[in-house]
C-alpha cells in the first residue's frame, strides 16, 4: 500500500517504481479522492501493467471494498481478461485513513462478509506500508491533518519527498518518534533504492506505534463512536470538500493560467490540492498539466499527447473549509477563445 | 543527525502527534495507568444533525478488563486538560464515557 498525504508525491514514486523492469508485472489500484480521475492518466503503464480506478474515497467506504477491487482485479485475471500479475500497489489517496484498508488486509482484521472476500484472503496477502513525506509542506500537513499522522504510523517505510526543495533536516528524528520503527529514506538521496521498497513479506503490527493498534482496536468496534449511532462514513468531516470539474471546448491559455493564479494566490485560502489537465485553445492536442498543493502552484507542464481517450479540460480541487462556488463559477466562465494562428489561418 | 554537531539543527513541531501525546499524558495521570496501558486517541467526523463535526474518541486497552471509551465533542486540536477530565468523570455534557468489548 502507498499512501501518503495530499501532494507529498505518491505517484511520482509510483511512476518511478513502475519504471522498473523488475515492475512489469505490477497490477496498481488507483484511489482517488472526488468523482474524477486525474492521477490515472499521469500514471506511465507498460503493456503488461494493469491499472483499475476507484474514484471516493477508500476509507469512506465500506471496509470491503478495498476486497472488492482485489476480488474484480483476480476474477479477471483468472478470466484472461487481463496480464498475469505477481503484486498489487494499492495507492490511496492523500486523505485516506489507512486504518480500514489495512484492517481489511490483515489476518484477524475486518471478518469477511462475502465469499469474495474469503478468495481475497486467500489470494493476496498484505506484504507492506509505503508513506511518502513531503518535507517541504509536510510540517503544516502533520500540524493539522490527524490522516496525516495516521498515514505515517502505519508505515514500514517513510520516502521523504522534495528534499531538493527543502531541509529534510530534524524530520528523521520528528518521523521516528511517531513510528519507533519505520525505515526513513530520501527519495532524492544517491543511494535510494526504489526496487528495495517492494517487499514480500507479511505486513505486522507487532512492531507499530501503540495508536496504530489502538485505531485497529477501535475499527474492530461494532461503534466506534458511542452516541448511538455509527459513525459517518466521511471520515474527514463537511469541512473537506473535494469538487470536480469539466469544460468541453479548448479554453483560453491565459485564462487558464490566471484561473490557476487566482485559486493558488492566498495562503489561507484552505486548498488543499489541486491537479488538472486543460486543453488549450493554442493547441488542443496537447494538454497542460497543473499541480498545486496548499497554495503553492508547481510549474505546469504540457504534455505531447492526451494519455487517455478523455480530451476535456478536467480539474479536480480538494479544500478544507473552502467556498468552492466562485471557484466552479470562475472556472464555468473560463471561454474558449480561438487560437491567433487559427485566426490567422481562417 | 546528531543535534550536537549540527548548528543549524532544529527540532521541528509534531502537530497533532504531540497534541495527542499530551492528551494520553492526561488520561494516564487521571486514571493512574501504567505504561503498559495502551491508550489510543481517534479525531473522527460526525455529519448527524445534532452532533460537532468533529468528536475526539479516547480508548484505553487494558490487559485484564474490557477496553474503555472516552469521547470529547471537539477536535482533538481544541480538547484540554479539563475536557479529558470531565470526559473521565463522565460529568460534561459535551463528552461521554462508556466500556466496550472488543
Amino acid at each position: 500500500m502507498l499512501t501518503g498525504f495530499l501532494g507529498s508525491g505518491k505517484t511520482t514514486l509510483l511512476n518511478e517504481l513502475l519504471a522498473s523492469p523488475r515492475m512489469r508485472d505490477t497490477a496498481i489500484i488507483v484511489n482517488e479522492f472526488g468523482s474524477i480521475s486525474v492521477d490515472h492518466d499521469l500514471i506511465r503503464k507498460g503493456s503488461e501493467q494493469y491499472i483499475l480506478t476507484s474514484t471516493g474515497c477508500l476509507c469512506c467506504t465500506a471496509s470491503s471494498d478495498i476486497r472488492t477491487s482485489l476480488y474484480e482485479m483476480h476474477e479477471d485475471r483468472r478470466q484472461g481478461e487481463i496480464p498475469a500479475y505477481k503484486r498489487v500497489i494499492i495507492e490511496t489517496t492523500g486523505l485516506a485513513d489507512p486504518t480500514p484498508i489495512v484492517n481489511s488486509l490483515i489476518p484477524g482484521g475486518a471478518p469477511a462478509s462475502s465469499m469474495g472476500d474469503h478468495v481475497v484472503a486467500r489470494a493476496f496477502r498484505l506484504a507492506n506500508v509505503i508513506a511518502t513525506f513531503d518535507v517541504e509542506n509536510g510540517e503544516s500537513a502533520l500540524a493539522e491533518h490527524f490522516e496525516c499522522w495516521k498515514q505515517l504510523a502505519f508505515a514500514d517505510k517513510i520516502v521523504l519527498t522534495k528534499t531538493d526543495l527543502a531541509s529534510g533536516a530534524g524530520w528523521r528524528e520528528t518521523l521516528r518518534r511517531i513510528n519507533p520503527s519505520v525505515t526513513v529514506l530520501d527519495r532524492n538521496s544517491a543511494d535510494f533504492d526504489r526496487a528495495s521498497l517492494i517487499e514480500t513479506g507479511a505486513y505486522s503490527v507487532s512492531e507499530k506505534p501503540e495508536d496504530v493498534l489502538g485505531w485497529l482496536a477501535m475499527e474492530q468496534l461494532e461503534d466506534p463512536v458511542a452516541h448511538n449511532h455509527a459513525h459517518d462514513v466521511n471520515r474527514h468531516g463537511e469541512d473537506i470538500v473535494a469538487m470536480s470539474l469539466y469544460h468541453d471546448a479548448p479554453l483560453d491559455p491565459h485564462a487558464v493560467d490566471m484561473f490557476l493564479n487566482v485559486i493558488t494566490a492566498q495562503s489561507n485560502s484552505g486548498l488543499l490540492r489541486l491537479k488538472g489537465m486543460f486543453a488549450l485553445a493554442d493547441d488542443p492536442s496537447r494538454p497542460l498539466v497543473a499541480h498545486a498543493i496548499q497554495h503553492r502552484l508547481h510549474p505546469t507542464v504540457r504534455l505531447d499527447y492526451w494519455p487517455s481517450i478523455d480530451v476535456r479540460s478536467r480539474v479536480m480541487i480538494i479544500g478544507a473549509k473552502m467556498p468552492m462556488d466562485p471557484i466552479r463559477d470562475l472556472f464555468l466562465s473560463l471561454k474558449s477563445k480561438p487560437s491567433g494562428r487559427r485566426t490567422l489561418g481562417a | 543527525m546528531s543535534k550536537f554537531l549540527n548548528p543549524f539543527y532544529y527540532e521541528r513541531p509534531a502537530g497533532v502527534p504531540a497534541h495527542a501525546a499530551k492528551l494520553k499524558s492526561w488520561v494516564r495521570v487521571a486514571l493512574r495507568l501504567d505504561k503498559k496501558t495502551v491508550i489510543s486517541v481517534n479525531d473522527l467526523a460526525c455529519n448527524q444533525p445534532h452532533c460537532p463535526p468533529r468528536v475526539t474518541v479516547i480508548l484505553v486497552l487494558q490487559k485484564d478488563g474490557p477496553a474503555r471509551k472516552f469521547e470529547i465533542h471537539k477536535a482533538l486540536l481544541d480538547t484540554n486538560e479539563q475536557d479529558v477530565l470531565l470526559a473521565i468523570s463522565g460529568q460534561s455534557t459535551a463528552a461521554s464515557s462508556g466500556e466496550t468489548r472488543n
